[in-house]
């Protein structure tokens, strides 16, 4: 067996590792395995979603759109049943009768549907009266940029496609978690060696430790990916046993949690940047966990910095979610590895951070800064485990 | 045990001391300090920095920032308590003494919660000097969350009694669950995690209520004091909610420890089976 798999072999072998996985894992099922009874996972959007598209048409219907105006954005499915496809009322009919844990479900799902509709139209009223007002705006970066963002927007759709709920997996828990499994395997690589005294020993022999480096580096690396990859997919099983798979591809700015968001992007090319930022995150966060272990002479210290490092951006962030600007004093929160790791603050809120006279997106600065602490992490690792390498 | 040297107590204040000296203690304690010398001293960094509870800075800081801070110096004392002694091969050594095994291991978990309790009050004591250096407003006589309608109402000196009962108590579970899971394991990262776990699955079910009655009795909410006050979900009254919450976590602190000081098994099945072979 070659050197990393000797290395993996060492990390994958400790049994507390899996035990406390295996602990975490079944915590976080019975979190969301417990959604799986509420009224608004199985009727809402589910019975709803067969008239999807009749639904947006209403939406998009002249006539609909100004009663709706004219009346607030306040209608009941009853005042609006006449202008809108015949289809949807049929659908919502099939559940006449049937009372879920106390809601009678037709009534419900006809507020629900009257409810897409109007906050359907209220949104578009909306963008555009926010589009108006930016072209009369002063010229400044923020404005232009928001301006170039809510004119190139998707077509809004009704939030009926379930990516509400998937977005929010990778919002805050399971990067957490995966964080937490990550440090537990890796924050003793070299502070085990410092232990056992192997660290000297290792002087003595042909090779010296900077082959070693390498070695416990991939290693790492590979516990890292294998981590994010069991719990990402873990958690997509969940989420298709209780909400199911989304049936469509629907804009961001559809969704309830980014509404009036600068985002141009598409919820299945979101999941999917959350998916690859989660797996860079982690790396980031190996290098950082492998540095803070290899100074430290004991896994107790070596474990609570690391814990610290991702703690501190983590709690930061979460502090500052729902804002579309970066400044000086959240800048260290939004370029947190936690926030790779999530993107939902970062990207899915589109922020900026403008310097000068240009309006820069954070996501790439959250990026800059994570390969300069993936490469300063690493530099610093070989320079304090190498430090007393005997030249031949 | 009449000998002044080799008495109960002495092994305890021993102990005592080791863990009263432990860098964590200072540098954890210092930060604390620190931070609260920021909250109490600085109007800026308080804006940036921390929400104010009930218009109150020192019920802030005893009910949003101060038990955190002492939760990490309870973690990192407690967890190396046994874990590291196996780590350095001590822990065998120990049982050879004559008042190896169960006196030590008593020794160990009385100085622990021993120091627990002397970590709490020095973290109020911290907190209370800060405040009247910095001449905040007390308002002892003033009723705590008026614009609350929780059942249980108190003063606010009353209340401040309330929080460190409630934080010591949240803390001393923490010490027996770390302790124990430290006494079962030989590498010092297992009860460290263990402390860490047992804290994000009471933040998760206070967050994410699923069972009404694991949002009531709940660590989290122990050492958050003010929300015991505010809302039960399960019980009809706070007040029953608060009474469930303190029995459930004594009862459970006190058979963690006396799972701890009787852990044993292990060695003596060995013994057992040595001799057998012999």
């Amino acid at each position: 067996m070659n050197l990393i798999g000797v290395e993996f072999k060492k990390i994958i072998s400790k049994k507390y590792v899996w035990i406390i996985a295996l602990l975490v894992a079944l915590f976080y099922a019975y979190l969301i395995l417990n959604l799986a009874n509420n009224f608004n996972v199985i009727y809402t959007k589910n019975a709803l979603q067969p008239v999807f598209d009749e639904i947006m048409d209403a939406a998009y219907n002249p006539q609909v759109q100004e009663y709706i105006i004219n009346k607030g954005f306040n209608v009941t499915f009853e005042e609006i049943q006449p202008m809108i496809s015949p289809k949807i009322t049929q659908t919502i009919e099939q559940y006449q009768g049937k009372v879920y844990e106390g809601y009678d479900v037709a009534k419900e799902l006809k507020e629900e549907a009257a409810l897409r509709i109007e906050s359907l139209v209220e949104r578009n009223v909306t963008i555009s009266q926010r589009i108006e007002e930016l072209k009369n705006a002063p010229d400044t970066p923020l404005n232009r940029y928001l301006l170039q963002q809510y004119t190139h927007m998707p077509k809004m759709e009704p939030n009926l496609t379930r990516w509400d709920d998937w977005i929010d997996i990778n919002n805050s828990m399971l990067p957490l978690l995966i964080a937490f499994v990550i440090i537990l395997g890796i924050s003793g690589v070299y502070t085990s060696e410092y232990t056992s005294k192997m660290h000297g020993i290792l002087l003595t022999t042909k090779n010296g430790r900077s082959k070693l480096f390498w070695s416990k580096l991939l290693a790492s690396c590979l516990f890292a990916a294998l981590t994010v990859i069991i719990f990402q997919v873990f958690a997509a099983l969940l989420y298709t046993h209780v909400y199911g798979i989304p049936f469509k591809n629907t804009p961001m700015d559809s969704l309830t949690s980014f509404y009036k968001r600068p985002n141009t992007m598409w919820a299945l090319q979101f999941y999917l940047c959350q998916l690859v930022g989660s797996l860079l995150g982690a790396m980031v966060l190996t290098a950082v966990t492998l540095c803070i272990s290899s100074f430290c002479r004991s896994n107790l210290a070596s474990f609570f910095l690391s814990g610290i490092y991702f703690a501190l951006g983590t709690l930061y962030s979460q502090n500052l979610e729902g804002q579309y600007i970066s400044s000086k004093v959240t800048i260290f929160a939004d370029v947190s590895t936690f926030s790779l790791m999530s993107l939902t603050d970062v990207l899915g809120n589109g922020k900026v951070f403008i310097v000068g006279n240009s309006a820069i997106p954070t996501i790439e600065l959250t990026v800059i800064a994570q390969a300069v602490i993936f490469a300063v992490a690493l530099s610093l690792t070989y320079l304090f485990y190498n430090r007393k390498e005997i030249d031949a | 045990m009449i000998n002044k040297r080799g008495s109960r107590r002495n092994l305890m204040i021993a102990e005592l001391k080791t863990l009263l000296n432990t860098r964590w203690t200072f540098i954890v304690l210092g930060a604390y300090a620190l931070f609260s010398y920021g909250v109490f001293f600085s109007e800026g960094f308080r804006q940036i920095w921390v929400q104010v509870l009930d218009g109150n800075l020192l019920t802030t800081m005893f009910n949003l920032y101060m038990p955190t801070f002492l939760f990490i110096v309870v973690l990192l004392s407690a967890a190396p308590i046994f874990a590291g002694d196996k780590k350095n091969g001590m822990e065998e050594l120990g049982d050879t003494c004559f008042y190896g095994k169960t006196v030590r291991r008593k020794a160990k978990v009385e100085a622990m919660v021993l120091y627990t309790f002397l970590v709490t009050i020095a973290g109020f004591f911290i907190t209370a000097m800060m405040s009247l250096v910095s001449k905040s407003p007390l308002n002892l006589a003033n009723r705590a969350f008026e614009a609350t309608t929780s059942d249980v109402v108190m003063s606010n000196g009353l209340f401040y009694l309330f929080c460190f009962a409630m934080i010591l108590l949240g803390l001393l579970v923490v010490t027996s669950v770390v302790v124990l899971s430290s006494s079962k394991s030989d590498d010092v990262i297992v009860p460290l995690a263990s402390g860490i776990l047992i804290y994000g699955v009471e933040l998760a079910l206070y967050l994410k209520p699923v069972a009404k009655i694991l949002w009531d009795i709940n660590l989290f909410r122990m050492l958050r004091p003010y929300t015991m006050l505010l809302i039960s979900l399960y019980f009809d009254s706070t007040a029953k909610a608060i009474v469930a919450s303190v029995i459930i976590f004594s009862l459970l602190s006190v058979g963690l420890f006396a799972l701890t000081i009787n852990n044993r098994s292990r060695v003596k099945t060995e013994r057992v089976l040595s001799s057998q072979s012999t």
